[in-house]
């Protein structure tokens, strides 16, 4: 009896200590000005190694770039108020800083600050180097004057450099580490890593390595912060580094997650797009995904044969799937945009003519390089295969990852026959996609298309400052690799966000190039409306 | 006595050295050996072919793959494990941080499956062939069969989503700033520097992701401890207690209980190595800031060093327990040496 007593004496006393603990560790919601948003976590802070577009997404909050994307495909002043060629050709440019625009130490921007950030990125060549390369010297005219002198005429110069973020020099310099570029040592990399140096409309509070990025508001952001729909700024941030799609239901659900990232596949959005309360936000962003044919490797090397594979692809099959568009080299959102584009459809009849005149017959090998991870290329390569395998060719396919599929496009002889594709904008305009076509090799440009022709298009292309010359120049450089069936161009997508309701994101943004796309200087928080989902 | 389980413990020591040295070889060679262009996947297509060739002699990737270990090895023995290409830092500023998240889960999870373990193997035994019986075999069957992620994510659409009892993701709430780091365990360090609230915090959040990765170990436990007790319940010692009127309880707990957790014991220790390991996917789903997480994203990265030192810990974690369960068994049961144990 005694035993019995005293075991049920220690039940109770040990859920009394659980009820306590629960009592003092367990912490309410409460109605915060903060925004939740997941992301890959990018590991570097510093914008001269911001390489992938999970750290585009962090630099933008905390940095700014002379130029900014806009909503019609182009770019508009941002740091820079002005910018003009100043040799009449594109290979000098002269910009005009915007005044009064002030880094997160409260010191301002000038030119001084601009001509050590594009120097410090030429120097370490890491980040997006190729896109500063091209830069034989940049100088301060006066502190609010930039010129940059360019190895060849570039026209789209100002579009490339958006998001070259500038730094502040002073702070930079206060935190140089032990490297190899003499009294520079390491350009401030190792500091710059979990610290910012920017002007951007947040500043970083706290770097938890592959965890969380937090920023807090710059109150005295250069843009200012207008209210939009009755919202009012954001005032904390948090980017989180999880990518887990189950998790991030059931934190949308509990109203702890504010934001997804937009690489979870459609099911995941359609489920998330059925939460109460949760809307699903179009990134207004083209992304097309294709599959380049290597150009140097048999039998893709002899463009009869490439020609076959594009007539022998069902392009509608993968479409009402993603209702989504037709792909094609130049967006539906460009202003080059060309509706008489002319685009493959699926015509046995066609491929058999081509077929005929190849000097490889159907029976060639052909390898599918399919890297494993990515839910749209799965379904690519499933489709690809099924329909060349229908139409009789021998097919191929390899899965292997992302990081073997790098290694092997090193090389036109190791790169595979058929290589999934996707290109994000990483800078407005017609240009970036090009890039990828004027130096072909690596996995970016694993077409191996090293055409004189087409070199002398796209270098034309740069040359050309009028817009609409040049949206003819890019039109004809579409046919052009179509005409070689370079790509087989499978659809044109427009990611999703999926965003709580009481967020507010500005129509006016930015047109969704890679970055751009998460500024939460364009979202504006409803808190009136946060409480009443909290229950609050 | 002691003289000889000293030795015994020296010389197993030292074929551990010789253990994680053919470890750390293994897997030094094989995560080289994938066909991928790691300093070209660190840096991004972007950059330029001057940055990746330095980051490849940094590295020494161009050395032949002997020379890559000896300088690696070189520096494993003084502490520097090499410089992760994702995190941006020493591995073993990483290995610091992350590795107490996972060992507090795994403690945490031990702990779990000790006492749900014993006690419902226990029960199971006290009450062979009825209800409690019955249950404790489903629990033990399912335990066995199911993924450890799968439980997690059950819990958390059940504790989570539905329910909204536990937190979903994390060590600790928004707003709970973590305690000063003594350990790097939150249980330990929020005691030590009084932060009830911590304590209380960092429990909460540890429940679902422990328990879940608890299941499988709580499942196999349960059966041996069952079939241990249910066999000592038949000894003759047993019956001369339960004679002299000893409560049952006491019978149960004191003469029972002790020798049927030898076998127990072994397998804890294996359980708790297996628990490391497993805790990978538990950790991406729950986000718990942990050192197998750690090595997911390093192996997605093809983060050479990061991977040999992950692999290389859980191997010493492996072997490790090996030797603690040796031990205790050998304390447990006197008439056992380590020797015999072995």
């Amino acid at each position: 009896m005694q035993a019995k007593s005293a075991c049920r004496t220690r039940v109770v006393l040990s859920m009394l200590v659980a009820c306590a603990l629960f009592a003092v560790g367990s912490v309410a919601q409460s109605v915060e000005n903060v925004v939740v948003l997941n992301d890959m976590a990018p590991f570097s802070c510093d914008p001269a190694e911001m390489a992938f577009w999970t750290h585009w997404r962090a630099g933008v909050q905390m940095y700014d770039g002379l130029t900014y994307p806009d909503a019609d495909g182009g770019v508009r002043p941002h740091l820079a108020e002005s910018w003009a060629v100043a040799d009449g050709v594109g290979k000098v440019w002269e910009f005009k800083l915007r005044q009064g625009a002030l880094f997160h130490d409260g010191t301002e921007v000038t030119a001084e600050d601009v001509v050590f950030s594009f120097e410090r990125m030429m120097a370490l060549g890491t980040g997006a180097y190729s896109r500063v390369k091209a830069i034989r010297a940049v100088t301060a005219l006066d502190p609010y004057t930039v010129q940059f002198e360019l190895d060849s005429p570039i026209s789209v110069f100002p579009n490339m450099i958006w998001s070259i973020y500038v730094v502040n020099k002073d702070v930079v310099l206060a935190n140089l580490g032990e490297g190899d570029h003499g009294d520079m040592g390491d350009y401030g990399v190792e500091w710059l890593r979990f610290h910012d140096a920017g002007s951007g409309p947040y500043t970083l509070v706290e770097h938890q390595v592959n965890l969380e990025l937090r920023f807090e508001r710059f109150a005295d952001y250069f843009l200012g912060w207008q209210e939009i729909a009755g919202g009012v700024p954001v005032e904390t941030v948090r980017l989180i580094g999880l990518w887990e799609a189950a998790t991030a239901k059931n934190l949308m659900v509990n109203r702890e997650l504010d934001m997804t990232y937009t690489t979870f596949p459609r099911q995941t959005f359609a489920e998330l797009d059925a939460i109460p309360g949760v809307e699903l936000v179009s990134l207004n962003k083209a992304h097309v995904y294709g599959f380049y044919l290597n150009c140097q490797a048999a039998p893709t090397d002899d463009v009869h044969f490439r020609r076959a594979l594009s007539y022998a692809f069902n392009y509608e099959s993968l479409l009402p799937i993603w209702d989504s568009a037709p792909g094609r080299l130049i967006s539906t959102r460009s202003p080059a945009f060309n509706p008489e584009a002319p685009l493959y459809t699926q015509d046995l009849d066609k491929m058999r003519e081509e077929l005929a005149q190849s000097c490889y017959s159907q029976d060639t090998p052909l390898i599918i390089t399919a890297p494993i991870g990515d839910a749209f290329f799965d379904k690519m390569v499933a489709s690809l295969a099924a329909d060349l395998s229908q139409a009789g060719f021998n097919i191929k396919v390899e899965q292997i990852s992302f990081g073997e599929t790098i290694a092997r496009c090193s090389a036109a002889e190791t790169s595979g026959n058929c290589i999934p594709t996707q290109s994000g904008p990483e800078y407005p305009g017609v240009d970036n996609v090009l890039s990828n076509w004027a130096t072909p090799g690596g996995y970016a440009a694993s077409h191996w298309f090293d055409d004189p022709t087409l070199q002398g298009m796209i270098a034309q292309s740069r040359e050309t400052l009028d817009e609409a010359a040049r949206n003819l120049l890019y039109q004809q450089i579409e046919a052009y690799i179509l005409e070689q069936a370079a790509e087989i161009f499978v659809t044109e997508l427009d990611p999703f966000r999926a965003i709580q309701e009481y967020l507010i994101v500005n129509e006016n943004q930015s047109s969704g190039i890679i970055g751009a796309a998460v500024n939460m200087h364009d979202v504006r928080i409803d808190l009136e409306k946060k409480a009443e989902f909290l229950g609050q | 006595m002691l003289l000889h389980n000293v030795k015994f413990i020296l010389r197993r020591i030292l074929h551990s050295i010789f253990v994680l040295l053919g470890l750390s070889m293994l897997v030094f060679f094989i995560a080289r050996m994938v066909p991928t262009d790691i300093a070209r996947s660190a840096l991004g297509q972007q950059a330029s072919e001057q940055a990746v060739e330095k980051l490849r002699d940094d590295m020494r990737l161009n050395d032949p793959l002997p020379v890559q270990y000896f300088h690696w090895l070189r520096g494993a023995l003084r502490g520097d494990l090499g410089f992760s290409v994702t995190t941006k830092r020493a591995v073993i500023v990483d290995l610091r941080e992350f590795l107490p998240a996972t060992l507090e889960l795994g403690l945490f999870s031990l702990l779990f499956s000790l006492i749900l373990g014993q006690l419902l193997g226990v029960l199971a035994a006290r009450y062979q062939n009825t209800v409690i019986d019955h249950f404790s075999r489903l629990v033990a069957y399912s335990g066995t069969v199911t993924p450890s992620f799968i439980f997690g994510i059950m819990f958390m659409l059940l504790f989570s989503y539905w329910l909204h009892i536990f937190p979903t993701i994390g060590r600790l709430s928004p707003g709970v700033t973590p305690p000063p780091t003594m350990t790097g365990f939150y249980v330990i360090d929020g005691l030590i520097s009084g932060r009830l609230d911590v304590v209380g915090n960092a429990i909460w959040h540890l429940i679902l992701p422990a328990f879940s990765l608890a299941l499988s170990a709580i499942a196999q436990e349960s059966r041996i401890t069952r079939a241990s007790v249910v066999d000592n319940l038949r000894k003759s010692y047993v019956r001369t207690a339960r004679a002299n009127g000893i409560p049952e309880s006491k019978v149960m707990f004191k003469y029972v209980l002790k020798p049927s957790l030898i076998p127990t014991v072994a397998v804890m220790g294996m359980d708790f190595a297996c628990v490391l390991t497993n805790a990978f996917l538990v950790e991406l789903v729950f986000f718990w800031p942990g050192f197998s997480r750690y090595g997911v994203t390093a192996m997605q990265d093809g983060d050479v060093f990061a991977i040999s030192a992950v692999v290389l810990v859980l191997g010493s974690m492996f072997i490790l327990m090996n030797l603690i369960v040796d031990i205790a068994t050998s304390i447990l049961d006197p008439r056992i040496t380590l020797a015999e144990r072995s």
